[in-house]
Formats: C-alpha cells, structure tokens, sequence
C-alpha cells in the first residue's frame, strides 16, 4: 500500500460489482445444472458456477479492498503462496481420494465411513 | 518525543515510512497465510464430504434459513467497504471520519452477530446441532449424513463468527488507541492490518455462503 489512498469511487464501484456478484449466485442455485459421477464422486455443476463467482468475488476483496497492486513485494510473495499452497493441499488431497479403492480400506464403504466395520 | 504532528513515527530499525509499512503488512498477510490453510482444512474436508453425501447434503441445506444467509452477506460486504473507508481516513488523517467509520463497521460486525444468534437459537431448537439429540427425519436420507452437514455448518460458521468477534475487539482497541494518542498524526498501521484481517473475514464468507446456504440443484 501507498500513502496515496484510493479515491472513494474505487471502492464503490467494488461494493456495488460485491452486490451485484451476491444477486446473481442467489439466482444461479435457483437453476437445476447436472451433477456429473467422477468414479466414487459426485461433480455437481452448481457448486462449481457458485465456487466461479465466488472467486471472482473474491478476487475484487483482494485487489480493490486489500489493494494489492500497491502491496509491498514481500507481501505480494506472501498472498500468492496462501493460494498456491491451498490448492496443493486440495489436489493432492482430493487426487489421493479420488484413486484410493474402498474395498481396500477397512472400515470404508463406496459411500464413506461405516462404523460397525472395525473388527 | 521526535515524533510531531503531522508526522508518521518511524522506528529506529526501519529506513524509512514506506519499508516500515511493507514490513508491518508483509507480517500480516503471513499471518492471514496461515488463516487460508487453518479454513482450507475445513473447506477440504467439505469437498469430500459434500462429493459424496451430496443427497443428504441438499436436504439437509433446507434447513438453513438463505435470506438470513444472503442478508448477513450484505452486511458484511457494506463492513469491508466502511473498513476500506475508515482506512483511507486514517491515512488522510481524518480524525473524526475514521472513528465514524470505524463505528459503522463495529455496528455492521455486531448486525452479524446477532442474525448469527438467531439463526443458531433455531437450529438448537429444531434439533440440528449435532450430538445426541441431533433429528433429522427426511424419506431416503441417512440421518447421519445429514448430522455431517450441521458438523461441517456449525464448525466453520462457528469459527468465522470468533474471527468477527475477534474482529470486533480489535476494532474496540483501535479506538482506545485513537484516543490515547488523538494529539498525533493518526498511525495508520494498525487499522490498515486490522481492515486487511477484516476484509479476509468478508472473504471467508464470500465462500460461506453459496457452500451452506445455496446449495442448490435439487
């Protein structure tokens, strides 16, 4: 961040896009998108158009309220880490249980946990 | 005191104004680092769940109250833009604007916790909360399955609202430091952090919100 702060109309222009962006993800669950099988997962399309706005969202937070473009280095270095190391955590989680066979784990049915199965 | 007005006081181990804010804001965005991943944790263990109980997940979302969902969005939208305003007050050295707006992001953060209040006094009365009493009666639906939708719901609203309230008492502190130091040009750095912490709040329940309340397609 600068000492010249952004002109009042910046952040607006961001509450307003904020307000518009939270109408439109009301009215985007209304409709009925298909949920498409992934081998023991279910990818439901309106959780995915929901997740897009959302982080459209929360790109305009991060760049207009937080002012990233006036960031120092350092702190730039430090947002983009948070994000990178999100998703390696997400992918690598989600890859692991996307190809572990159930039959194989104790305890695991196709459709989670069972508690009567511990021996 | 070297510090006089008009001024912005430099500590001894900074060049200058500028390195110390990059300093004091790199800290913090480290910090909110370790928030990304501390809620990333409960967003993956969402994923999976959701993935795979995504019947009783859509049922069990019937329950949350999305009016009450959409409107604590709003209010907590208009807290990020009365924060960012406050924060440019501060920078600009406007005494009076930055409690003011200071004063409507408190009001904003305390709106939220009480639509919050509500909307958990319901759950509690219906039987949601997970535990022993936990009821959930829907045709076809594994009770249980629905009892980890109202897990994963109260963990993370649960821990977003103590952020709010931390949020809050922070909020409280930057006023009692205006005060004690209202003879000198206004330190900014303080209610720059607090706003970017609050403005990951807001960001927080940017992803809250579809995830809980709209889940949607049934």
């Amino acid at each position: 961040m600068s000492f010249e702060p952004a002109k009042p109309k910046v952040y607006l222009l961001t509450f307003a896009a904020l307000l518009v962006l939270t109408v439109i993800t009301v009215l985007a669950a209304k409709l009925t998108l298909p949920k498409i099988p992934m081998g023991i997962m279910i990818l439901d399309l309106n959780i995915v158009l929901a997740m897009a706005i959302a982080c459209v969202k929360a790109s305009l937070v991060v760049l207009y309220f937080m002012h990233f473009k006036d960031m120092g280095q350092v702190s730039k270095v430090w947002a983009v880490a948070g994000v990178f190391f999100l998703l390696v955590m997400f992918f690598m989680t989600l890859g692991d249980y996307e190809n572990r066979h159930p039959e194989e784990t104790v305890g695991w049915t196709e459709s989670g946990p069972l508690h009567d199965a511990r021996p | 005191m070297s510090t006089h007005e008009g001024d912005l006081h430099v500590g001894h181990q900074f060049e200058d104004a500028e390195q110390q804010l990059d300093s004091y804001s790199a800290g913090m965005w480290l910090f909110l680092v370790t928030e990304v991943l501390f809620f990333g944790g409960l967003f993956l263990a969402y994923i999976i769940y959701r993935t795979r109980y995504t019947e009783a997940f859509v049922a069990a979302h019937h329950e949350l109250d999305w009016q009450l969902g959409g409107l604590n969005t709003v209010i907590l939208i208009t807290s990020s833009l009365t924060m960012a305003l406050g924060v440019r007050a501060a920078v600009l050295n406007r005494m009076k604007a930055v409690l003011g707006w200071l004063g409507l992001t408190f009001l904003c953060a305390g709106g939220f916790m009480v639509v919050k209040y509500i909307e958990y006094s319901a759950k509690f009365e219906h039987h949601l909360f997970p535990g022993p009493n936990f009821e959930f009666h829907h045709a076809g639906i594994d009770p249980g399955q629905a009892q980890m939708f109202f897990n994963l719901y109260f963990a993370m609203t649960g821990l977003h609202g103590a952020h709010v309230l931390i949020g809050m008492i922070t909020m409280i502190i930057l006023v009692i430091r205006l005060w004690v130091m209202r003879k000198q040009r206004i330190d900014f750095i303080p209610i720059e952090l607090t706003g970017l912490y609050w403005h990951f709040v807001d960001l927080v329940w940017i992803f809250l919100f579809p995830l809980f309340y709209l889940v949607g397609g049934n």
